[in-house]
């Protein structure tokens, strides 16, 4: 038998390398975008505005409002963009009569049962329906029927209010809590026009106020900024959490003096889309009626109002003793330390004790960490440029070192979790001649034996970098304005101290 | 007009007096024999009324209750070239309500009584009423509250002013 001659398959043609960038036309637009990305995504990210509600980046995807139809050249009929693909050379359109048709129903079908109660809804505004009425609505209801009325100011805990008659189904906050937090708190019940949104019980997990920033209705607001403020009132700023060391950029809204909430800003390196509810009440001393903006003294127990010149005068002779806290910046760090060159005066650094989270962790893997000190990274490097021990032996000795003809400046964090701690840490130096507080908080109960107590800016106050806990620099702006005389700071103290 | 140029001219100075003093004097018979209507008005016992499209002093409507309209949307603290309205919005009881003021001021010195207000209320909340006498001496007369606004003793002695735009009504209506 001859030896059957097997030829020896061809070898397989080299794999296709993949594009990095594609092009496709939308309503004959090109665009770039990676190959196998997300359509709508695609469209939104080159500044397209295409009508969405249950659309979110950070989420999976759902395809249930129906708004962001498209067309495709060969593909028979429309097809919502944001469950397609990019793919080369395909061209989309969603400017055509009948896409504008379906889109207009859409929406019609979506106000059905919609109470249209927007004086009343802190969402009006910044509503997704109020935004796309204007551009798709069909002005003129063709419904006989009555609406369909659910429950309304339900408080389903964690600071959130649901009011399941505006919702639209998106169903943004099911995928919410099923797939970021993964706590399976939210569902929709019932079914056709009686379904609504609802809790299993109430909200527990720690991240339940992003709910009210993906909720593109009013079907979820929040219980802390209701009805403070209409959201056209509002100015945003941009800048860094000072909650823990995470460093989740946020913006802050501010109506004339007063700072009204606290939201997230898309941040790929830091915190995605969501940020953790502790940090939404992080502004709230800002503005506080008791908070400190003037210089006070102590006269026996009841602290007035004192003179700058006055209170320099009696500190400027004492040996002076600094502690500063971890929430500065780096640039006030670094020209605080530039100030003191060649003085002869003691610093450390009271960092904020580990505060565990609920189940006794350091981190629960997505943003919350238990290390609470903004910028501990920036002091320690600042302290080490600066030849000072940043460590907790430092500041032990510096405390137990204290002399009757010293004076010792306390910095106090400007966001206090355990107040216990700082309170024996006050109780320590009570050996120094002066004790001096600067503070950008209000004044605690524990404060009373100060001497003196002068204010500091806010982080809302300041322009500055600090460093996470990755050692990312993070930026905070200064809101445009101001509170009280509290402008001073802690280069400037140090200016008066050792200046002319 | 008594005061006619012509009369001078055609009749001198002396006539043109006699005739001038002529009208007055007829005019002041007629009037106080009331045979015509007088121009004048004795001021603060008798008074002037304008039409309800006067804009003077502002009215906060009432629902039939007897509870304010006003859901304080700030509709009309919006669209107020002045600035003059403040409003500070709560929880109302009665979840159908659910948000109704619990402070509502209007600053009337600052007021231009142009009725932007007016128009931009959604439930005919705030009205301008033809009410033009406002008088005070410290400022803080000039803060005008809830009370003041809706149940004054000049609106239907003290009971208000109910607006028949009523919820139900507004679901009748197309929109």
């Amino acid at each position: 038998m001859s030896e059957v001659k097997t030829t020896p398959p061809p070898p397989p043609a080299a794999p296709p390398v993949p594009k990095e960038k594609v092009k496709f036309l939308w309503n004959d637009k090109e665009i770039e975008a990676k190959p196998g990305s997300n359509l709508l995504k695609a469209a939104l990210d080159n500044k397209i505005e295409v009508a969405h509600y249950c659309y979110h980046p950070g989420l999976s995807i759902a395809g249930v409002c129906r708004m962001c139809m498209v067309e495709q050249e060969g593909v028979p009929r429309p097809f919502p963009a944001c469950n397609a693909v990019v793919t080369e050379g395909i061209k989309v359109r969603n400017d055509t009569a009948q896409i504008k048709a379906a889109v207009e129903w859409t929406l019609q079908l979506h106000l059905v049962n919609h109470p249209l109660d927007c004086p009343i809804c802190d969402q009006a505004g910044e509503c997704g329906l109020q935004d796309y009425y204007m551009k798709h609505g069909v002005y003129d209801s063709s419904m006989i029927d009555k609406k369909v009325h659910k429950d309304k100011v339900q408080d389903i805990g964690r600071n959130v209010m649901l009011d399941a008659e505006r919702c639209i189904l998106c169903s943004r906050c099911v995928r919410f809590t099923d797939e970021v937090t993964v706590t399976h708190e939210m569902g929709i019940v019932n079914r056709g026009d009686h379904s609504e949104i609802t809790t299993n019980d109430s909200l527990k997990n720690y991240y339940a106020q992003n709910l009210v920033d993906i909720c593109p209705v009013g079907a979820l607001t929040s219980k802390d900024f209701r009805f403070k403020q209409r959201v056209w009132f509002l100015d945003d700023v941009d800048t860094t959490c000072i909650g823990c060391e995470t460093g989740c950029s946020v913006k802050v809204s501010f109506n004339k003096n007063d700072a009204y909430r606290v939201k997230p800003v898309f941040d790929a390196a830091v915190n995605g889309y969501w940020m953790c509810d502790d940090g939404r009440s992080v502004y709230k001393h800002v503005g506080r009626a008791d908070r400190l903006v003037t210089f006070m003294e102590n006269r026996t127990g009841l602290f007035l109002p004192a003179i700058e010149k006055e209170v320099v005068g009696k500190l400027k002779e004492k040996k002076k003793n600094f502690i500063l806290s971890t929430d500065l910046t780096n640039e006030e760090y670094a020209a605080f330390f530039s100030r003191l060159k060649g003085e002869s005066v003691n610093v450390a650094l009271y960092s904020l004790p580990e505060h565990k989270l609920e189940d006794g962790r350091d981190f629960d893997g997505l943003l919350r960490r238990s290390n609470k000190n903004a910028n501990l990274k920036g002091a320690e490097a600042a302290f080490k440029k600066a030849g000072f021990d940043a460590s907790e032996a430092a500041l032990q000795t510096l405390v137990n070192n204290l002399k009757a003809d010293d004076a010792i400046f306390i910095v106090m964090p400007e966001v206090v979790y355990n107040e216990d701690h700082l309170e024996t840490l006050v109780k320590k130096v009570k050996n120094a001649g002066s004790k001096v507080a600067l503070t950008s908080n209000e004044a605690f109960y524990f404060m009373k034996d100060f001497d003196y107590l002068l204010p500091l800016p806010t982080f809302l106050e300041k322009t500055g970098t600090m460093l996470n806990f990755k050692g990312l620099e993070r930026k905070l702006n200064r809101a445009k304005n101001t509170w009280g005389e509290a402008s001073k700071t802690v280069a400037s103290y140090a200016e008066l101290m050792f200046g002319e | 007009m008594l005061l006619n140029k012509d009369l001078y001219k055609h009749h001198g100075y002396l006539k043109g007096l006699y005739l001038a003093l002529k009208i007055t004097i007829i005019t002041m018979f007629k009037n106080i024999l009331g045979l015509e209507k007088r121009m004048t008005l004795n001021y603060p016992e008798e008074k002037y009324f304008y039409s309800d499209r006067f804009k003077g002093k502002h009215v906060l409507t009432l629902k039939e209750d007897g509870s304010l309209r006003c859901t304080s949307c700030m509709l009309c603290a919006t669209a107020c070239p002045a600035d003059c309205i403040h409003i500070i919005a709560a929880d109302h009881e009665d979840k159908e309500v659910e948000k109704a003021p619990v402070a509502f001021e209007i600053e009337l010195l600052r007021c231009v009584f142009c009725g932007m207000c007016e128009e931009a209320c959604p439930v005919d909340a705030i009205r301008l009423t033809n009410e033009y006498t406002m008088s005070g001496f410290a400022e803080r007369d000039w803060l005008i509250g809830i009370p003041e606004l809706s149940q004054r003793s000049t609106l239907n002695n003290g009971k208000g002013i109910i607006s028949t735009v009523d919820d139900h009504d507004r679901l009748k209506i197309k929109l």
